[in-house]
């Protein structure tokens, strides 16, 4: 996977965390992945990506984020499954704003929820590349497994 | 009050629509999941102002608008989206759409493109 494409979407996860809020937040380098289930956090979304890009982009967070980013963005209480879409969301975010800085065209799935080791370890496709995300003390992962 | 269908496959987008124009001169009338649910509640509901998602299941945005304009062709559709392809955006206002607002928004941002379309409307 070029470093291009890697930084795409790392440029695509700087932007989306600096308009969803005020907050403070910092990213560290992209590393290749070595265990995938020791990535991840409560819960993860993917999205599938064809076109000039083939492959997937999945984001991972707590459910603390998750319910932080929901107190930033004023909802109330939220359920499960409102957790669960907001995570789609901010998947769906990050890739569209990689979007507007791609010199070639791609397109996105609706995101999906993955929800058990497997269905992620076969949605990778090859290496897997990590971006580790900290958002108002919260930890998360961007990992991008994508070939052109 | 200009009545607001609000198309997303996200609840969360739906709900934070629906609370971003609390106290507006907006009102949300009415909301669907995806294409084929919004143009089942589309003709009963009768909106002035649909915000529509592009990346759906079942039925997509871009295909949504085109069903919605041939039901009712002075709808005025917002596309409200997670995407940036310009080319997909100038799709999108091919087929009818008024503007475009990206995910994430604020309150500000909302009202202002809802008032540009109700600008146009009221020309």
């Amino acid at each position: 996977m070029p470093e291009s494409v890697i930084n795409l979407f790392g440029r695509g996860l700087r932007d989306f965390m600096a308009n969803l809020s005020r907050l403070e937040f910092s990213l560290g380098s992209p590393v290749l992945l070595q265990d995938i289930e020791t990535a991840l956090f409560d819960h993860t979304a993917s999205i599938s990506l064809t076109g000039h890009y083939s492959g997937q982009i999945s984001f991972s967070a707590s459910r603390q984020m998750l319910q932080a980013v929901l107190r930033e963005l004023n909802h109330g209480q939220a359920s499960e499954l409102e957790l669960l879409d907001l995570l789609g969301e901010i998947t769906n975010g990050i890739v569209g704003c990689a979007q507007q800085h791609s010199p070639h065209r791609f397109y996105p799935s609706p995101p999906i929820i993955l929800t058990t080791h497997d269905e992620i370890l076969a949605s990778a496709i090859g290496k897997v590349y990590c971006l580790e995300l900290n958002w108002n003390n919260h930890p998360a992962r961007l990992m991008t497994s994508v070939q052109t | 009050m200009i009545r607001i269908m609000a198309v997303d496959d996200s609840i969360i987008i739906r709900k934070q629509i629906e609370r971003l124009l609390e106290g507006s001169n907006f009102v949300v009338i009415g909301s669907a999941f995806d294409g084929l649910d919004a143009l089942e509640q589309f003709e009963s509901l009768r909106p002035t102002i649909v915000t529509m998602d592009l990346t759906m299941p079942r039925m997509d945005g871009l295909q949504t608008i085109e069903e919605m304009l041939k039901i009712n062709p002075k709808t005025k559709i917002l596309v409200v989206s997670a995407m940036r392809d310009k080319r997909i955006a100038m799709q999108a206002i091919r087929l009818g759409a008024y503007g475009f607002l990206h995910k994430p928004f604020s309150r500000y941002e909302l009202t202002q493109a809802l008032s540009e379309l109700l600008e146009d409307v009221l020309d």
